[in-house]
């Protein structure tokens, strides 16, 4: 079972897109903030995560970094309402696993993780 | 000693040397010939004069009195000689010479004889001629030749057109007629008469003016002249004749002299000081009307509208100097030319004036040369050699006077600050055909200078305002982009939200096990998912658009690439139909791009918004018509149908694109101020018609010729017509690389 994160402040991804990837047989995690996020995933070791870049209480490119120095193995998907440009930009350099911009269909993440965790076994 | 002799000694020296100043002005010239003459033959009938009123015998009187006719005789041929010659009267130089053999030959003898001075007059400023009973034929002829010589002139003045000539002419006429009368009262002593011969100071007078009229090419008004010289002569003769006299009477030679040390300190004061009064007495009138424009200047500043201030300029040219025609052309700096502002009276607007003149122009080139102002006829005698010396270039002063006709100018004043010529005043004929005088162009460049001032004034403020507007609307875009940003992040949540409520909508099992149970629902559930879905995604593409025509633009031109114009207005097109609130469906549409254009290197984002704007503008046209013609049903036009044409053509490597409306179209008024910021001609206080990103606000089509002019374009609009729509042409550059 995938050890799935998702952190956006968003209260419809708790409500919406937590019992979708769990009727798709993930172990969820959710957190609307930064700093909380980084304690789940610093404790389950998730095997991918949703990251929203805009938290209330951090930059989600902090968030980003800070995973990176706790577990490199996770994938790491980031969710923004940048477009192309300000992504290529900002968010690429950072190293994100993969990205889509809002509002995007769940079921293509949920395509992509599974694309993501099969090419890498 | 005798005093009254030295005025003649004067006399006699000063019209030598005003002849030699002529005759050295122009050595070749055949006036300046002949003034030679006439001024030596005077002189010397002066200076003999002064000899013989210092004589101490009747002898020796009688002696230097036939001297003097050495000169004499040659007066009225030589006037006759110089009234022929600046005239140019070649017929009549036969005559000339006939007149001088028969001075020669005929009356130089016989002045030498008794028959003609037959003695020796003596009155109380001391020996004078006395004459002969031949004395009278020589006086026929003096007087034949003066009255030749004065009909003479006097029909040129009547024929004469141009006011330079008419004034010189009228010069000579009035210096012969001092002439005549002064040297009428020198011959009445000859015969008895007890008047004193003070001819020496209208033969000095005459000569003086004549020597004026052929030297100088700007001649002041003759009054004035005249007063002048009048003055001068009263003047001088206070200063110098009553130390003399003082002396002579009282033999207090050494008081004379320190007074006249006091009074001729304090000469030249005197005179300023009377020739000051007698200007205002003698031109009260125009001392008025100077009045009057210096007054004027003084409120010009006050006027910060380049148009209201030009137009009152020229009004009051017109009401105060009664000039023919007056205009202003003022610098344009985009298209680097002079141009007609601002013109009286308008019956003088036929085609033929010229609406602008470049730098390459003679006319604009004599003006930078000159740096003051032009007078018309003075053209011709403008000294060339000076002007081909300063300049490397050559003025073609033919050509720059052909022009100055040509803009109907016969006085141009230029007003330069500092090195830039700003514009100049174009003034036609004065009233009467007068000419214009020293004072005239004096209170006109004062004029002129405030003029300038509130021009520069005024321009300023236009950039100001131009500055002002572009910071408002770099600000205005830096912040839109922001707020689209933070906006678009926002929406775009919601936007997400809906999108997995969809997908929950099919996803969530509960859900998917009633549709399963009620077929019946299931297609309206499925359409009611998918135009959910649709409009999220068309809700996701306007907002990202929103983000990237707000985002702050980056003009450098190296970051220019090539850009198919098609595409970019096929992108352009895809943007505007994007807007629900503007049903771009209902016109048509119409693009037509011919296939192998070349390509535009650009900024493609900016360019976008070139042609956005561009729609928007025209589709706005169009709902105004509509408007328009929903409440004046009389035009009966129920089946209007709005169109925009976007059509482009390459010449010389150069893309024309035409993007042509039906709409409202603009009046002349609206037309000339389209491009400049802040103007719309959009109802901005209904708001119904504000609805676009810019338009409306008066930015965009300043927007729109910013990006364009960035680009090495131009955008004009080529026709426009109250309710006939509009035309506008952008003219972009094909790109001449390719770009990396």
């Amino acid at each position: 079972m995938l050890k799935l994160l998702i952190i956006d402040d968003e209260e419809m991804m708790e409500r919406l897109a937590k019992p979708f990837f769990e009727r798709r047989s993930y172990q969820v995690f959710y957190s609307a903030k930064g700093e909380e996020g980084l304690q789940i995933f610093a404790k389950e070791k998730p095997d991918v995560v949703l990251l929203d870049l805009g938290l209330p209480d951090m930059d989600g490119k902090d968030v980003l970094k800070q995973m990176k120095d706790i577990w490199g193995k996770s994938k790491i998907i980031i969710l923004t309402g940048f477009n192309e440009e300000e992504i290529k930009t900002n968010i690429l350099p950072l190293g994100p696993d993969a990205y889509f911009t809002k509002p995007c269909k769940l079921h293509m993440v949920d395509e992509k993780i599974k694309e993501m965790i099969t090419g890498n076994q | 000693m005798n005093l009254y002799s030295i005025p003649n000694l004067i006399a006699g020296i000063f019209c030598f040397l005003l002849g030699l100043l002529v005759f050295l002005k122009n050595r070749k010239s055949s006036p300046n010939i002949s003034f030679l003459i006439m001024a030596t033959s005077t002189s010397i009938w002066q200076i003999g004069t002064f000899a013989v009123l210092l004589s101490k015998t009747p002898q020796m009187a009688l002696l230097f009195c036939r001297i003097t006719y050495w000169g004499a005789v040659f007066i009225p041929i030589s006037t006759y000689h110089f009234a022929v010659s600046f005239l140019k009267k070649r017929d009549q130089k036969k005559f000339v010479t006939m007149f001088y053999l028969l001075g020669i030959f005929i009356f130089l003898p016989i002045s030498q004889t008794d028959f003609f001075l037959y003695g020796i007059n003596k009155y109380f400023w001391g020996y004078w001629f006395k004459a002969g009973f031949l004395q009278p034929l020589f006086l026929v002829f003096f007087a034949f030749l003066t009255t030749l010589s004065f009909v003479n002139l006097y029909i040129s003045y009547k024929k004469c057109v141009t006011p330079l000539e008419r004034l010189r002419i009228k010069f000579l006429l009035i210096a012969l007629f001092i002439a005549y009368i002064g040297g009428s009262v020198d011959f009445l002593p000859d015969y008895g008469v007890t008047i004193y011969p003070f001819g020496y100071i209208s033969l000095a007078m005459c000569l003086s003016l004549i020597a004026y009229a052929i030297v100088r090419y700007r001649l002041m008004d003759i009054k004035l002249a005249i007063t002048r010289f009048g003055i001068f002569i009263v003047v001088y003769a206070f200063v110098l004749g009553l130390p003399f006299w003082l002396g002579y009477r009282y033999h207090l030679w050494q008081h004379s002299t320190w007074l006249m040390a006091v009074l001729a300190t304090m000469g030249p004061f005197i005179y300023l000081r009377l020739e000051k009064r007698s200007k205002e007495v003698l031109y009260k009138a125009e001392f008025k009307r100077y009045e009057t424009l210096r007054r004027f200047s003084k409120t010009l500043l006050l006027i910060k509208e380049v148009d209201q201030l030009s137009k009152l300029i020229v009004y009051r040219l017109i009401k105060t100097l009664k000039v023919s025609y007056a205009a202003i052309y003022l610098y344009n700096k985009e298209t680097n030319s002079y141009v007609l502002r601002s013109f009286r009276p308008s019956v003088c607007s036929d085609n033929s004036k010229i609406k602008s003149l470049t730098k390459e122009d003679e006319l604009i080139k004599l003006l930078f040369n000159r740096r003051r102002e032009l007078i018309l006829e003075e053209l011709s005698n403008l000294p060339v050699a000076k002007i081909e010396k300063n300049e490397n270039n050559y003025i073609n002063i033919n050509h720059a006077q052909e022009q100055m006709r040509e803009i109907g100018a016969t006085l141009i004043i230029p007003h330069f600050l500092e090195n830039e010529l700003l514009g100049f005043l174009v003034l036609g004929d004065k009233e009467n055909n007068a000419i214009y005088t020293e004072e005239d162009v004096s209170i006109l460049s004062t004029l002129s200078n405030s003029a300038a001032l509130a021009i520069e004034n005024s321009l300023f403020l236009i950039d100001l305002k131009i500055t002002q507007a572009q910071l408002f609307d770099t600000k205005r875009i830096a912040e839109l982009g922001y707020m689209a940003s933070a906006m678009g992040h926002e929406i775009n949540n919601r936007l997400q939200a809906i999108y997995s409520v969809a997908l929950d909508l099919v996803d969530n099992p509960a859900i998917y096990e009633y549709i399963k149970a009620n077929p019946q629902a299931k297609d309206a559930f499925d359409k009611d998912i998918a135009f959910i879905n649709e409009n999220v995604e068309d809700a996701t593409k306007i907002i990202n658009e929103l983000k990237s025509y707000a985002r702050p633009q980056e003009s450098q031109k190296q970051n220019f690439t090539n850009i198919n114009l098609k595409e970019v207005i096929d992108k352009a097109v895809g943007i505007v139909k994007l807007q629900s609130i503007k049903a771009f469906n209902t016109i048509s549409l119409e693009i037509s791009i011919p296939e192998g254009i070349s390509p535009i290197s650009g900024n493609f984002i900016q360019l976008q918004q070139v042609f956005v704007n561009m729609l928007n503008n025209a589709y706005d046209a169009i709902a105004e018509k509509r408007e328009f013609l929903l409440h004046h049903q009389e035009m009966n036009t129920p089946n209007f149908k709005g169109y925009i044409k976007i059509t482009a053509k390459e010449v010389k490597r150069m893309l024309k694109i035409h993007i042509v409306d039906n709409g409202i179209g603009m009046t002349g008024e609206i037309k000339k101020r389209l491009f400049i910021p802040l103007y719309t001609s959009k109802a901005t206080a209904d708001r119904k018609t504000e609805r676009t990103l810019m338009g409306g606000t008066g930015i965009g089509l300043y927007t729109i010729q910013t990006i364009v002019k960035g680009h090495d374009g131009n955008i004009e609009i080529a026709n426009t017509e109250r309710l006939k729509g509009a035309e506008f042409i952008i003219t972009l550059p094909a790109a001449r690389e390719k770009h990396k």
